[in-house]
């Protein structure tokens, strides 16, 4: 067996930055930064508003990582805060809904899309936003968690702070309301 | 017999992966001999289909090292407390300049030179009372400067071009920072060497704020952030205020 320092537990970074050691923030993000952007931009579907929920939720979780309890994984801790960021940041959307995009963005294209298919991709990106516009922040987490990240309904509980059934519940409703909204497309 | 309501809830959760393997055996028999449901599960997969694709390009248009300036930025600033330009802070420029003129105007040579030891002391006192007067103006520059670059640095709000923030306020700011830097502040006076390097930087920096439009790119302000941050200018900053105020 080689020697060497293992590389500390997201456990033991989040103990360290809880104690004010500013250093366990870069290895920290290393390991969740990818994810949580990915959760937060299916959620507003806007890569700048994506961005700064994501900061703010680094920022935060060196501000209050006195107040993790050590009981939750430190992963599931910090979708939490960038959950609660991106659902923050959707209210504020749609109150000034009259200047803020409705959270639909260029969807990525592989470069050989032909303009015919480019449209039909902008607008079926653009049918997908106002469909997930009209779910609530609640069935919107919870779809995005699950259809997005393939979460399991336990884990999706434990960061939304939610029972099982009720986590059940919501999903349904959100691909329901969603099949209302997007059941005829082809 | 199972209604439909019940097949549907059983295709929803079998599309998302929570059927158990019982059920979904069962639900496989069912659909072979229901067309109705299994109509509805083609339309709530193509629901679910177009729901994740296309999805919004989930790969951060930003690298880890670039989020960690930002972030890096945004702590300094909440650390260093309200720091951020305050209109009234610029008033105070004109007391601490109006006193060093007074000093200076109080100090000016006379017609008839001094015969006495004090008047030698005075002198001395008074070349001291100047470049304390000097080293606080600086600091005070360099704390109102640190006020713009942390806003820039920070969440600005949005303006109405696309992926555009409001930074009119800052760029106003800037200039008017260096306007009033070229008037007061004297970074080749020798006791202010130790300020030119930082002096220097946030120069550039101010100058950078104050070329942009009022409501600028937000790429263009992630990487003046970026430059900000990698350069821990406002660290520096902050640093050489205090060791200016003693």
């Amino acid at each position: 067996m080689g020697e060497g320092t293992m590389e500390p537990s997201d456990r033991e970074l989040l103990q360290r930055l809880a104690g004010g050691d500013r250093e366990a923030l870069a290895p920290l993000m290393e390991g969740h930064y990818r994810r949580l952007y990915r959760i937060v931009v299916s959620y507003l579907r806007d890569p700048d508003e994506a961005l700064d929920g994501v900061q703010e939720t680094f920022v935060k979780a060196y501000c209050h990582a006195g107040t993790w309890d050590g009981r939750s994984e430190p992963g599931a801790w910090l979708t939490r805060i960038a959950v609660n960021e991106a659902i923050d940041r959707y209210r504020r959307g749609k109150k000034r809904a009259s200047s803020f995009s409705p959270l639909v963005s260029e969807p990525p294209g592989d470069g050989n899309d032909d303009p015919a298919r480019a449209l039909r991709r902008r607008e079926d990106a653009e049918r997908v936003g106002r469909a997930l516009a009209t779910l609530s922040e609640r069935q919107r987490a919870v779809f995005v968690l699950r259809h997005q990240e393939e979460m399991t309904l336990d884990e999706i509980g434990r960061v939304l702070g939610l029972r099982l059934g009720t986590v059940k519940s919501c999903l349904h409703r959100a691909v329901h309301a969603l099949r209302e909204r997007l059941g005829g497309a082809r | 017999m199972i209604g439909h309501g019940r097949w549907r809830r059983e295709v929803v959760d079998e599309l998302l992966g929570l059927l158990a393997p019982d059920r979904s055996d069962a639900l496989g028999r069912h659909l072979e001999g229901c067309g109705t449901c299994r109509e509805e599960r083609e339309v709530l997969q193509r629901t679910l289909r177009l729901a994740a694709d296309p999805a919004p390009r989930t790969a951060p248009p930003i690298d880890l090292a670039a989020m960690l300036a930002r972030v890096d930025a945004e702590i300094d600033r909440r650390v260093a407390g309200p720091a951020r330009v305050r209109p009234r802070l610029v008033a105070l420029w004109l007391p601490a300049a109006m006193a060093a003129a007074l000093v200076l105007f109080i100090a000016r040579p006379r017609s008839t030179p001094p015969e006495t030891p004090d008047a030698g002391v005075s002198a001395v006192a008074l070349r001291q009372m100047e470049r304390t007067v000097n080293r606080e103006q600086t600091a005070r520059y360099l704390q109102e400067a640190q006020g713009v670059l942390l806003s820039v640095a920070s969440t600005l709000p949005r303006c109405e071009r696309v992926n555009g923030r409001r930074v009119g306020p800052e760029a106003e700011k800037s200039r008017e920072l260096l306007a009033r830097r070229r008037l007061l502040v004297d970074a080749e006076a020798e006791h202010l060497a130790m300020a030119r390097p930082v002096l220097e930087d946030v120069d550039r920096a101010l100058g950078e704020v104050a070329s942009l439009d009022r409501c600028a790119g937000a790429a263009e302000l992630r990487a003046l952030a970026r430059r900000i941050a990698e350069e821990r200018l406002l660290l520096k900053i902050g640093l050489m205020a205090r060791e200016l105020q003693g």
